[in-house]
């Protein structure tokens, strides 16, 4: 649920970066936020949660064009993948728009990735949403490791294990070197805007 | 001056919210809060959105704040107006709101509100050597055959002897002992409602005592007519009898496996060996599941890397999935479930014992309940005890 602000004629919504623990969602935020400087509006808020961080910026897109006649502005969250922060999570899952689905590439990794996915899906739930129904991207995060004989999983692989039933776009991606994260994003961007404007369209 | 243009309850929009709500329309005011739980009323005060200063009691600024975040239960008014306070808060209110929770959910600040069983790590619940002290729910004395009195050291039971007596504790606190290679262990507390004795005992006639019971200073026990209980569980329908009794056991298997956890040798769950992750049939969410082959683990990520730590083990005959009147605090949510190959499952609805839970005794209601909160009380200590004693090597 997109919040209107009648005030600044703006839409706020909310794009969430969720997955398992140092899968990579919180190093492509910052590369974000590095990145692509002049969207971005006012601080990143970092922080410190055990076993990960949990970080959150404005962001405002360019080139996607307004919603009847309102600006746009994206709310960027990480989720803190330990089960007890579960007010962080509330608050940050309660009225999400999308979801970016950061599995970790490393073989050693697997189970982890599918029970953080399993845990998405409860906690959707639990706010009324629906996994099948959200729009969600996946993105097979660091590729790169590959290169250095660090034993990844597949794409095939991932994608059979993860996607088979979701079948939501999906990138590969290296999100400390950058490769496929603002690809991630502007797809994520996109398919969240098309389903609000469809929203829109049934209620007006 | 003193214009309140909102006012509600904190049941209803938490202070995470309401800060959002009057930031996002860049208001200037006072926020004011009174709750039954707190002695008395705080403040804080806002500029064009963001917290620039608050109070509550004798604590003032950002700590004042963040202290709020722990008030579940109140109301709140909102005057819109300019204020003449000092700035001395200066974080985002993004990061302030972000921030509370964390420590709200790391157990840093205190929670105001109304009891609850499940909150302990707030310090709310009473504790003994580390260990909470679970209390029990309004002890029904219509099943109690006699009273028995016992002085601080005193066994009730002890482990390996025979009996079929069960008790409810109606005074004082009893400690759960049992025997390891490393010497006794306490396992657990218990008070006022709680009960020493589980299902198996009234059922076998020479039950073999799982565990001791101790008394800590004076206790009143209440002995339990073992022989109504006997006949009330007798006249249950077959497959709730076996649901009882599956919890029963699990139990006794998680308190087992917080033992391993504090001896420093947890089993892992991707340890374990021909089991792989189960994922509950979302449109199936509402039912639990039968084993009719195979063997499940029922898991729970522990510590900072989220380790699954195994708490029991399921065979065919046992259920897995939230019952509505035995909450575990394990599957579907807060637990994981790992399954063998050969894992061949049976969906029942949990609806359909609701009924027969509903007709039953308040004593054996209460032991259910007993049953439920021991299991996640005693997750909680296993939990504790892993993040203390406890990292994965990599």
């Amino acid at each position: 649920m997109a919040i209107f602000n009648l005030k600044k004629r703006e839409i706020e919504c909310k794009l969430v970066y969720y997955g398992p623990g140092r899968c990579g969602k919180t190093t492509n935020l910052e590369y974000i936020y590095k990145t692509f400087k002049k969207q971005v509006s006012g601080d990143m808020v970092s922080i410190n949660t055990e076993g990960d961080r949990t970080l959150f910026f404005d962001f405002l897109p360019i080139g996607l064009g307004k919603i009847k006649g309102c600006d746009v502005r994206v709310q960027l969250y990480t989720v803190p993948g330990q089960v007890k922060y579960k007010s962080t999570r509330k608050l940050v899952l309660k009225g999400v728009d999308g979801i970016i689905f950061v599995a970790d590439s490393l073989d050693v990794r697997r189970e982890k990735n599918m029970l953080s996915l399993k845990d998405l899906q409860q906690n959707l739930k639990d706010y009324g949403m629906s996994i099948f129904k959200i729009p969600l991207i996946l993105q097979y995060n660091k590729r790169d490791l590959g290169e250095q004989g660090i034993p990844i999983m597949p794409l095939d692989q991932m994608e059979k294990e993860l996607n088979s039933q979701l079948k939501a776009p999906s990138f590969a991606a290296s999100a400390l070197s950058g490769d496929g994260v603002g690809k991630t994003l502007s797809e994520g961007l996109k398919l969240t805007l098309k389903h609000l404007q469809k929203e829109l369209q049934w209620a007006g | 001056m003193n214009d309140i243009v909102l006012s509600g309850k904190l049941e209803f929009l938490e202070l995470a919210e309401l800060l959002q709500l009057i930031g996002n329309n860049g208001s200037s005011g006072v926020l004011r809060f009174r709750s039954p739980h707190a002695s008395n009323p705080a403040s804080v005060y806002i500029e064009k959105g963001n917290p620039i200063n608050a109070s509550n009691g004798s604590i003032v600024g950002l700590n004042a704040l963040l202290s709020l975040f722990g008030w579940s239960e109140g109301v709140f008014e909102f005057s819109s107006a300019t204020i003449p306070v000092k700035k001395v808060i200066n974080k985002s209110r993004m990061e302030i709101i972000l921030d509370g929770l964390r420590l709200m959910d790391d157990g840093k600040i205190e929670k105001i509100g109304p009891q609850n069983m499940r909150v302990s790590s707030s310090g709310t619940t009473k504790k003994l050597d580390g260990i909470t002290v679970l209390k029990g729910p309004l002890v029904d004395y219509l099943y109690i055959a006699d009273e028995e009195a016992y002085h601080d050291g005193d066994f009730i039971v002890e482990e390996g002897k025979h009996g079929s007596w069960m008790w409810v504790v109606l005074e004082g606190i009893v400690e759960i002992i049992k025997q390891t290679p490393n010497g006794p262990m306490s396992i657990g507390m218990v008070s006022e409602g709680s009960f020493v004795g589980d299902i198996a005992t009234f059922l076998a006639k020479e039950h073999v005592r799982g565990a001791s019971a101790k008394a800590r200073g004076t206790v009143q026990l209440g002995v339990i007519d073992s022989q109504r209980l006997a006949n009330e569980f007798s006249s249950l329908s077959k497959e709730f009898r076996e649901l009882l009794l599956s919890f029963d056991k699990r139990l006794k298997q998680v308190s087992g496996n917080t033992m391993r956890i504090r001896m420093n040798h947890p089993l892992l769950a991707d340890l374990q060996p021909g089991v792989a992750p189960y994922t509950f049939d979302p449109s199936l969410d509402d039912k639990i599941q039968m084993i009719r082959k195979g063997k499940a683990v029922v898991s729970r990520p522990m510590g900072q890397d989220n380790v699954q730590v195994v708490l029991a083990e399921l065979v065919p005959g046992d259920f897995m999935g939230r019952i509505p009147f035995l909450d575990t605090g394990l599957e579907p949510h807060d637990g994981n479930i790992w399954v063998s190959e050969d894992i061949d499952l049976e969906t029942v609805d949990p609806m359909k014992f609701n009924d027969e839970y509903k007709h039953l005794s308040a004593t054996f209601k209460n032991i259910i309940k007993h049953i439920s909160a021991s299991i996640s009380v005693t997750v909680q200590t296993a939990e504790n005890a892993f993040s203390k004693d406890f990292t994965k090597p990599e």
